[in-house]
């Protein structure tokens, strides 16, 4: 007998084995209809809480940068509770979201030659049409989506650039432009959606020289941010500010965002994970050491009991008050509650043995129910999701 | 989902509930328990699109692959099985093959599930290595590198007298 027979008939003799049950279409439909009970009825909690999703950049491909899309002080009512995937298409052409959280837009970089012996990053923006009802791709080198997602703050030219305009997702049309003195690397909304916060710098912010060809290392840049604009939507006012870059920070990008509070700026503190705090003026505040946001985590759930674990396969969630582990998951990173017993984050592919090929998941804080959301794809080269409240 | 379509969900899944099980259990390595989550759990996911697939069997198929290899269904419970050790060596044609076989299911236990998925698709499913690529969403060559040394690792095992 050769090894090709030998196989196939040992599999078909395994098989054979299996005990069929009588009810597996019962079960099936018995577990659907949990399943789709199981996603009501936690709205209510979240509209309150101040939740807020993060996607990573893995290192490798691009300079460390957190996207931080920040939850809206009245979300719609009651939060959306419905699960939407796209696993067949790759980037997703379809809406990806869960509960209250949704893929907002997403984005690739590949670097471009600067012809000054450097490269930048060149973005590709794809953000959800309203009018379309599917993920359009964009002009723009930066983009961020309102909460609620019917409106989107952009940038349109390479970085840093003078103009700043927002985007009606429902029409998909240009209803605003701000021409700016100083040039902008980025633009946040606040999370009540009143104003902009655009960091300036002197020259591109993700801009590197590299040591080699698998841009493993780069030599030190001057670091180029200058301050940053407010901008006022409703008063329709623009304040530029002077802020340094922190002398601690090894990269360009030093972007700037609103706190919860609509009120205090932050930005990245690289060591130690927190953050450097802000008022409007650019004054400094102080820092916050523990800032779960910063480091693209969930944090506390929104009830308060549960505590989403550190990065790093496999995740684990704990009892804020006993430190008790009450679950673990075969996730990579977990980003953000989707209510009190699920989460957003980044599930790794096969027996996880490529932590860059992932997809977005939502899974249970028990690690036994999982939904894949998105399709699979490296996130060193291909797409990466930002997640927004929709 | 309305009730026609409810009945043609039950009358598909009684008539192909054998070949899901059958291929459930062999990409959990025999496990019964976890064979049968598999099969459920990608029927609740075909629930979801009932109306709109025009091949089940196919869909399904390609459900359990990708769920089964690409997902972690039940974090820290590796469905490896402990196959029973394999008789004494000796006696008869008919033992040896009994005994070959049995080897041949603890060495498959070993493979982790992407190198006992491929093995599945190539010789129980008997797909070309084109399909099998686009079915893991891998290269052709990862295919025939994974075969080939899912098949080292079941040579080393003891199916070194296999072809003897």
């Amino acid at each position: 007998m050769n090894e090709d027979v030998l196989i196939e008939e040992g599999l078909r003799d395994w098989a054979q084995e299996a005990r069929v049950p009588a009810d597996l279409a019962d079960r099936a439909l018995r577990a659907r209809r949990r399943r789709r009970v199981g996603l009501t009825g936690f709205g209510a909690v979240l509209v309150a809480a101040a939740v807020t999703a993060v996607v990573t950049l893995v290192p490798g491909a691009s300079p460390e940068r957190t996207i931080v899309a920040v939850a809206p002080t009245r979300a719609a009512s009651p939060a959306p509770t419905t699960v939407h995937s796209d696993v067949e298409n790759d980037p997703p052409l379809n809406l990806v979201a869960a509960g209250p959280w949704a893929v907002g837009s997403y984005y690739s970089t590949e670097w471009a030659d600067t012809g000054r012996g450097t490269e930048t990053l060149r973005y590709t923006w794809s953000v959800y049409s309203q009018a379309e009802g599917r993920y359009v791709r964009t002009p723009f080198q930066w983009l961020d989506v309102l909460p609620g997602m019917r409106q989107a703050a952009v940038i349109e030219g390479d970085l840093p650039s003078r103009r700043i305009g927002v985007v009606d997702l429902t029409t998909m049309a240009i209803t605003r432009w701000f021409d700016l003195e100083e040039a902008a690397g980025s633009v946040f909304w606040s999370p009540d959606g009143s104003k902009l916060v655009a960091t300036t710098y002197s020259a591109p912010p993700d801009e590197q020289k590299w040591l080699d060809e698998e841009r493993t290392s780069a030599t030190g840049l001057p670091k180029s941010r200058t301050g940053f604009y407010v901008i006022d939507m409703n008063a329709e006012t623009m304040t530029w500010r002077p802020l340094p870059p922190d002398t601690d920070n090894m990269n360009g990008r030093e972007d700037l965002r609103w706190d919860d509070d609509n009120t205090r700026l932050w930005a990245a503190k690289i060591s130690g994970g927190g953050r450097w705090l802000y008022d409007t003026e650019g004054t400094p505040l102080g820092a916050e050491e523990d800032y779960p946001r910063r480091m693209n985590e969930a944090g506390v759930s929104p009830n308060g009991r549960l505590r989403a674990g550190p990065a790093g396969l496999p995740t684990r969630i704990t009892d804020v008050e006993t430190g008790e582990v009450v679950g673990r998951q075969r996730m990579l990173q977990l980003w953000a509650w989707v209510d009190d017993d699920h989460l957003i984050g980044l599930g790794c592919a096969r027996d996880c043995d490529d932590e860059f090929e992932s997809a977005l998941v939502m899974v249970s804080v028990d690690g036994e129910e999982t939904v894949q959301l998105a399709s699979y794809r490296d996130s060193r080269t291909s797409w990466r999701p930002v997640l927004v409240r929709r | 989902m309305d009730s026609a379509a409810e009945l043609r969900f039950r009358e598909f899944v009684a008539a192909r509930s054998p070949a899901l099980m059958g291929l459930a259990y062999l990409l959990t390595a025999g496990d019964q328990h976890a064979a049968e989550d598999l099969v459920q759990s990608s029927l609740v996911r075909a629930l979801a699109k009932w109306d709109r697939i025009d091949d089940p069997e196919a869909y399904l198929k390609r459900v359990m692959y990708h769920q089964h290899v690409s997902l972690w269904r039940r974090a820290f419970r590796r469905h490896e099985t402990t196959v029973a050790e394999p008789p004494e060596k000796g006696a008869d044609d008919a033992t040896r093959t009994v005994e070959l076989r049995l080897a041949l299911r603890e060495a498959l236990a070993t493979l982790t599930r992407r190198q006992r998925a491929m093995l599945v698709l190539r010789f129980y499913e008997d797909l070309p290595e084109e399909e099998i690529a686009r079915l893991m969403g891998c290269s052709v060559g990862t295919v025939r590198s994974t075969t080939h040394r899912s098949l080292a690792k079941l040579r080393s095992a003891d199916l070194r007298e296999l072809t003897r």
